[in-house]
């Protein structure tokens, strides 16, 4: 198999989870199936290709759901000039996902931030697909403000269900007076008595900023770096371990991660840059 | 490894049935460097064994400097990758072959091209006679002999006799199907053979007394990234990326996509240098390293830190091409004994 062939994927369904993140509904030629946290490279025809973490569940084989932030060439020009019908190019799925077996019978404590919340949504679904599985699941997610919230009917049903504890939290809410939630970076919120750090795991994605902080308090709640799993970013163009861009120290992130562990990266600058 | 004793007769035959079978390129005198071309019948075989190692790289060979590797939403058709023998690369090429090898050629996504190219490729390599001040093999824990594998043959020039080691089955067969007077070596040959290759590999060594690089500079390498070397050697340097692109221990490429009508591109797998800014960019502009000091030094510690603890040896064969290649004269041995400073 060519690594660097594209299989066609008919674009489905366009969803607007808020004024700078949208999600694209994709149906590949031939299913690629995926474990939750590995990702895809997404192409443009003739424009370019980019790195992202599906969003939905992996139990579902022939759709995927990717959900961009529009930051650039390839992202700018799927939100202004792409539209239902189109075929887009995806190849994969890379890298290393979840280790959703080591996570088994453990608390589960997830924290994200921004267009982080894509891959950690995909990580919920597989979680809740089996949730007696786990000891329990605690997920804390920010937003710049109320607006800024993506996946606002999951994150409601969440909020409601009994089957895993969310914790919203909004950077500022200044213009926002309705919300009526807690307000300040999600570090704030990361504090949880009742977590089991001791023989729990955790799981961060988010902007690089907010990686940072938010592996800074874990380890100050008392997680060990080999307990907490990142979902890097760097720059990627092969996907496939071989063109050397995303490297971090001996790793490339498109082969040993997307998801590391911080054991691995706390020796190596430029792990948060 | 069989080893077996031949005249300059037996190489030219050699030569001749690879290139009744395959395209065979040989090295070259070319001005101050020694460049490649096509075999012709009346070329010297013992010019080409003797010649000093080709300027470029071998990686061409492997993974061309352009390279369409995909089409959409036509799928392109398989590549054709003709038989190619190289002769007259030396030891240090042998040893790029190892890590382009161990990259290029993994389990899960191999490259594809490369696979093609990598089956269809025959190596006579040739021990170093001749040494120049560029070379420093041995600082890397090599020499300027085979030690490593990845030849199909290799020639020792050994006074008026030549020493063919098989390194491969395909060596044999191309022996048998050239049907060479393959003698056996005596014990006496195979002495002198070690104590020239003494002789040439202490040569290396002498050379390269004054930059005193240590046995283990993956050590310093790791520990002193704030080595003075990095930001001195930046002033220097102009990211041309010439010293990435001269060496096959560099596989760094970018996909870049050519749009052809509607919804339609072919894409290109194109060299790259992480010596260039745009290299490690990410969206916003954002770089983890925008200071050409860090490149230098990212560059260095790929070679002599992470390859070392991926694989257990060093990305830098001492082949010295780099340092040919850099118009800002700088030498990677002089990084090398700034960052033991
Ligand atoms: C594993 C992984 C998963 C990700 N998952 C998601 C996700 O789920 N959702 C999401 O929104 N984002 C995700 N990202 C981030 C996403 O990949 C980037 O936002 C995206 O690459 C931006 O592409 P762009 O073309 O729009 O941006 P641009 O800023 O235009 O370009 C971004 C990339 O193209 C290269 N580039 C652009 N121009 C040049 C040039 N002139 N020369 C050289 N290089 C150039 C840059 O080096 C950069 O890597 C993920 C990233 C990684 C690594
Ligand atoms: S870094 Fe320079 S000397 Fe080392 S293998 Fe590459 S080209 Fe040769
Ligand atoms: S060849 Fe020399 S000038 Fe060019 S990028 Fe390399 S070190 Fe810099
Ligand atoms: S993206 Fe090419 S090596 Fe990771």
């Amino acid at each position: 198999m060519n690594p660097y062939q594209p299989v066609p994927a008919e674009l489905v369904e366009i969803i607007e989870e808020s004024p700078t993140i949208t999600t694209y509904r994709l149906s590949p030629e031939k299913p690629i199936p995926f474990a939750t946290g590995q990702f895809v490279e997404l192409c443009v025809p003739g424009v370019g290709e980019a790195p992202f973490t599906p969003s939905s569940s992996p139990l579902v084989k022939e759709e995927m759901e990717i959900s961009i932030m529009h930051v650039g060439e390839v992202t700018n020009h799927l939100k202004e000039k792409t539209q239902v019908g189109d075929v887009l190019g995806v190849r994969g799925p890379y890298g290393e996902g979840y280790p959703l077996e080591e996570f088994k019978g453990k608390d589960v404590y997830i924290a994200g931030g921004g267009v982080g919340l894509a891959p950690l949504r995909s990580l919920i679904y597989a979680l809740l697909a089996d949730i007696d599985s786990y000891k329990n699941v605690r997920v804390k997610f920010g937003a710049r403000n109320p607006e800024a919230i993506i996946y606002k009917d999951e994150v409601e049903k969440w909020l409601k269900g009994d089957e895993l504890e969310l914790q919203l939290t909004v950077d500022s809410a200044e213009d926002y007076p309705d919300w009526d939630g807690e307000e300040g970076v999600v570090t704030t919120i990361m504090e949880d008595p009742d977590a089991d750090i001791e023989s729990g795991v955790s799981v961060v994605c988010g902007p690089p900023i907010m990686m940072k902080f938010a592996t800074l308090k874990l380890l100050d709640m008392g997680y060990d770096p080999d307990q907490i799993y990142l979902s890097m970013e760097k720059n990627m163009s092969c996907g496939v371990g071989k063109c050397g861009h995303c490297g971090i120290g001996p790793y490339y992130v498109c082969k040993h991660g997307p998801v590391m562990t911080y054991d691995k990266l706390e020796d190596y600058d430029e792990v948060f840059d | 490894m069989d080893q077996y004793k031949v005249t300059a007769g037996e190489i030219n035959r050699l030569l001749k049935s690879q290139a009744e079978k395959s395209r065979l390129i040989i090295p070259i005198e070319e001005g101050e460097q020694v460049e490649l071309k096509e075999f012709r019948e009346n070329d010297n075989p013992s010019l080409i064994v003797d010649s000093f190692r080709p300027y470029d790289p071998l990686k061409t060979f492997l993974m061309s400097p352009f390279e369409e590797v995909a089409t959409f939403p036509e799928k392109m058709s398989e590549i054709e990758a003709p038989n190619l023998t190289l002769f007259g690369f030396k030891a240090c090429s042998t040893n790029h072959i190892r890590l382009l090898d161990e990259i290029m050629l993994d389990d899960e996504w191999p490259d594809v091209f490369y696979r093609k190219r990598r089956e269809n490729l025959f190596i006579i390599s040739c021990d170093c006679v001749e040494v120049r001040d560029t070379c420093f093999c041995t600082e890397v824990g090599l020499k300027p002999y085979p030690t490593t594998g990845n030849f199909d043959l290799n020639i020792s020039h050994l006074n008026d006799q030549f020493i063919i080691t098989v390194g491969s089955e395909e060596g044999h067969r191309a022996l048998a199907e050239a049907s060479l007077n393959l003698q056996e070596i005596s014990d006496e040959i195979r002495e002198n053979l070690q104590e020239q290759r003494q002789e040439i590999t202490e040569r290396v060594k002498n050379q390269n007394d004054d930059y005193g690089i240590d046995e283990k500079i993956h050590e310093p390498v790791r520990e002193n990234r704030d080595a003075g070397v990095f930001a001195e050697k930046a002033e220097d340097c102009v990211e041309c990326g010439g010293c990435n692109l001269v060496c096959s221990s560099c596989y760094c490429f970018y996909l870049a996509d050519r749009e052809v009508g509607e919804e339609a591109f072919r894409r290109f797998r194109v060299w790259d240098s992480c010596q260039y800014n745009a290299y490690a960019r990410l969206a916003g502009d954002e770089t983890p390293r925008p200071m050409l000091m860090q490149r230098i030094r990212h560059r260095i510690a790929h070679k002599f830190d992470y390859l070392k603890e991926s694989f257990d040896y060093y990305g830098c064969v001492g082949c010295g091409r780099c340092i040919s290649a850099c118009p800002a004269d700088i030498d990677i041995r002089e990084l090398l004994q700034g960052v033991q400073k």
